[in-house]
């Protein structure tokens, strides 16, 4: 078996709007995570992508090392993937990390209730974005020990 | 100070772990660091629960801790065991756990993934990175996540 360095895993992230994507990625090139980042847009297209089914079956892309996942999605939302996730023994150790704009507090407990890994909120402005990917980064990078 | 924080300073962190110079190491490391969040230490799992089970019962008593930092191999209640428990009892569920351990084994670190802790950490052998270590738990935890006692307010 190869084992990749951590600090080449790839992140997944799932967001539907695709504005967001191109400024997630603004932020994660200015924050200097040499980490490849790959967008899904929805919750079943996340779950295709990591199970190497459907638009993924003729490519299946490597597994990632972390998955941010926004919760207000269209198709599957981010509840239905997160149980989805972890009832599949051949992907409920992967890190998930729901980064939303969701301020309802309710949504926070819920998902460490079914298991996420961490919760954040999308900040609002750019910079902002920029510190938080910047140290989400950090600590599941250089911090913590990823399963492999 | 980062604008973009959810500062939950008033929590404390609880650390179970049975060896008493690590213990003293991590209290040294986190005055280093200059956390200010409270430590609270246990020397097992069961002290672990116990002490949680006084949490939040009346006003006298402690709030449930911002984040557990669980030693795997101990004594009475292993971490494994106690990481478990903790999973299925609806109380404490949703509590952001941190296994800490010497071990480098794969098999190790997707098992406990797949018990539910919410990350894993290998302890540094050096003081100074030990000193790291503590700063970046103390600043991911009680600065750039969400908490799940804010679903409980």
């Amino acid at each position: 078996m190869t084992q990749q360095p951590p600090q080449i895993l790839t992140v997944v992230m799932a967001d539907d709007d695709p504005l967001e994507h191109k400024l997630v990625q603004r932020a994660w090139t200015k924050a200097r995570i040499c980490n490849p980042l790959f967008f899904v847009n929805d919750g079943q297209e996340l779950m295709e992508y990591l199970r190497g089914t459907g638009r993924y079956v003729s490519q299946p892309p490597p597994k990632p090392g972390l998955i941010l996942l926004d919760l207000n999605m269209p198709v599957m939302d981010g509840r239905e993937v997160i149980e989805a996730i972890h009832a599949d023994d051949d992907l409920n150790t992967i890190p998930l990390i729901v980064l939303t704009g969701s301020e309802v507090e309710q949504d926070i407990l819920k998902s460490y209730e079914l298991g996420v890994n961490s919760f954040i909120t999308k900040p609002i402005t750019f910079e902002n974005l920029v510190l938080v990917l910047h140290d989400l980064s950090r600590y599941w990078f250089e911090l913590v020990r990823l399963p492999t | 100070m980062n604008t973009y924080t959810h500062i939950h300073q008033q929590q404390s962190m609880l650390i179970a772990e049975d060896d008493a110079a690590d213990r003293m190491l991590f209290d040294r490391a986190a005055k280093s660091a200059g956390i200010t969040q409270e430590f609270i230490f246990v020397e097992h799992g069961e002290a672990l629960l116990e002490y949680l089970d006084t949490c939040g019962v009346d006003e006298d008593s402690p709030a449930l801790p911002g984040l557990i930092v669980l030693d795997l191999n101990m004594p009475r209640m292993d971490g494994r065991e106690t990481l478990a428990t903790l999973r299925q009892d609806p109380r404490y569920k949703a509590l952001p756990v941190v296994a800490l351990t010497s071990s480098h084994s794969p098999e190790d670190v997707a098992a406990v993934y797949r018990l539910g802790a919410n990350s894993y950490l290998t302890k540094p052998s050096l003081f100074d990175e030990l000193v790291d270590m503590v700063q970046s738990l103390s600043n991911y935890w009680f600065t750039l996540v969400r908490h799940p006692s804010e679903g409980l307010s």
